[in-house]
């Protein structure tokens, strides 16, 4: 399934879960169904933003200024990650 | 009624206690054996698991006998081939130990053994390597700690082994011939038809490793279909999870347990051994390890 993602769309994180900082990114953790992902450091950025007020966009720019990248497509890589979120139900609509 | 021959053995394992009443006098030895530097002598005390062994003669036989296990009064196992009796209660014992009764260790499904005064794991799934690399590096000098279940004491942060016999299978001793030497004090039993070898660690003297180690290094073992058998370091997000994936015991501790493995492993290397290849693995790993301590 595909989600179309709008630049101005905003997520907010999936109730319950613990954000376990590592090294390299985290882990998110659910007791209630006791399901452990991992993120890595991009991914981890992202699903710090998803707060119900940030868009996609915003995120993007965020993203772009804290990791100093050039000639990727930003935007692209957070619509992904996004979209990986929604799939794996770790982010809903805000 | 008890039998003539019948005699107890008693075990204490960590703060348990367990008896076996032996009313099947031919299996006296194998029992005995059962874990490895856990018997003690005082019957008396009130057992946590109480089981008993009894042999009849089969019905209309000419010599044949059935042996049965009871776990108090139920009878929970019974075979005519007497080398599944010590097979099934070491398992059964092992079973009840691990999820009732030692739920304050993370119980990690991994073979290790000890360099320089701190643990080497090799964590994987059955079929992996965990005995053999263990075994191979016992053979190289190295004290092992278990093939099978090491367990982490999470407020002293060491790596404890549970008291197993090693096991060593046929297929264990073309890849490393001089595990010929300690089959003499082995004992054979046939599992599934498959003849493995149950051997005490404590028949190889002071290269069993009994108190607890601080963790050194970590190696998952994943068998692939790769023709490429490689080891790679890894980072600390995957090496969380995938240790995670090996400790059998996980889900009791929830968040607190995750928590624990980030500590656990944040100074601690972690490699990942990949490949199909169980003789180039133990090269890479004997090579990695170095001759001994």
């Amino acid at each position: 399934m595909t989600f179309m993602m709008k630049e101005n769309r905003v997520f907010k994180q999936a109730a319950g879960f613990s954000f376990i900082e590592v090294d390299n990114g985290c882990i998110l953790y659910r007791d209630a169904d006791m399901m452990a992902h991992s993120l890595n450091q991009t991914a981890s950025f992202v699903w710090a933003l998803c707060d119900g007020r940030h868009t996609v966009h915003e995120i993007a720019d965020a993203l772009k200024t804290a990791f100093d990248v050039k000639g990727v497509d930003v935007l692209k890589v957070v619509e992904d990650i996004v979209e990986a979120f929604l799939r794996k139900h770790l982010i809903e609509q805000g | 009624m008890s039998c003539r021959n019948s005699k107890t053995l008693s075990y204490q394992i960590f703060s348990q206690k367990v008896s076996i009443k032996m009313d099947a006098p031919d299996l006296y030895v194998e029992i005995e054996h059962l874990f490895p530097r856990k018997l003690f002598s005082n019957s008396n005390t009130l057992a946590d698991m109480s089981y008993s062994v009894k042999s009849l003669l089969k019905r209309g036989s000419t010599g044949g006998r059935t042996y049965s296990v009871y776990e108090g009064r139920n009878q929970v196992f019974s075979s005519d081939n007497r080398s599944h009796i010590p097979v099934y209660l070491e398992w059964a014992v092992t079973c009840a130990m691990l999820k009732r009764h030692l739920n304050h260790y993370y119980q990690i499904h991994s073979g290790g053994v000890v360099k320089e005064g701190r643990a080497v794991i090799f964590a994987g799934t059955s079929g992996t390597g965990k005995t053999t690399l263990s075994l191979a590096l016992l053979l190289k000098g190295f004290k092992i700690l278990s093939d099978d279940v090491n367990l982490i004491d999470h407020d002293l942060m060491t790596i404890i082994p549970y008291p197993r016999n090693l096991i060593l299978k046929e297929g264990t001793e073309d890849l490393l011939p001089g595990i010929a030497r300690f089959k003499n004090s082995a004992s054979p039993y046939f599992r599934r038809e498959k003849k493995i070898w149950y051997l005490d660690p404590s028949s190889i003297g002071d290269k069993w490793e009994t108190e607890g180690v601080k963790l050194g290094q970590v190696i998952i073992l994943e068998r692939t279909n790769s023709r490429q058998t490689d080891i790679a370091p890894m980072g600390k997000v995957e090496s969380v999870m995938a240790f995670m994936k090996n400790v059998m015991n996980i889900d009791q501790f929830g968040e607190k347990g995750i928590r624990f493995l980030v500590e656990l492993l944040s100074n601690v290397p972690v490699y990942r051994l990949s490949g199909n290849n169980l003789r180039k693995a133990l090269g890479i790993v004997t090579g990695l390890m170095g001759s001994r301590e």
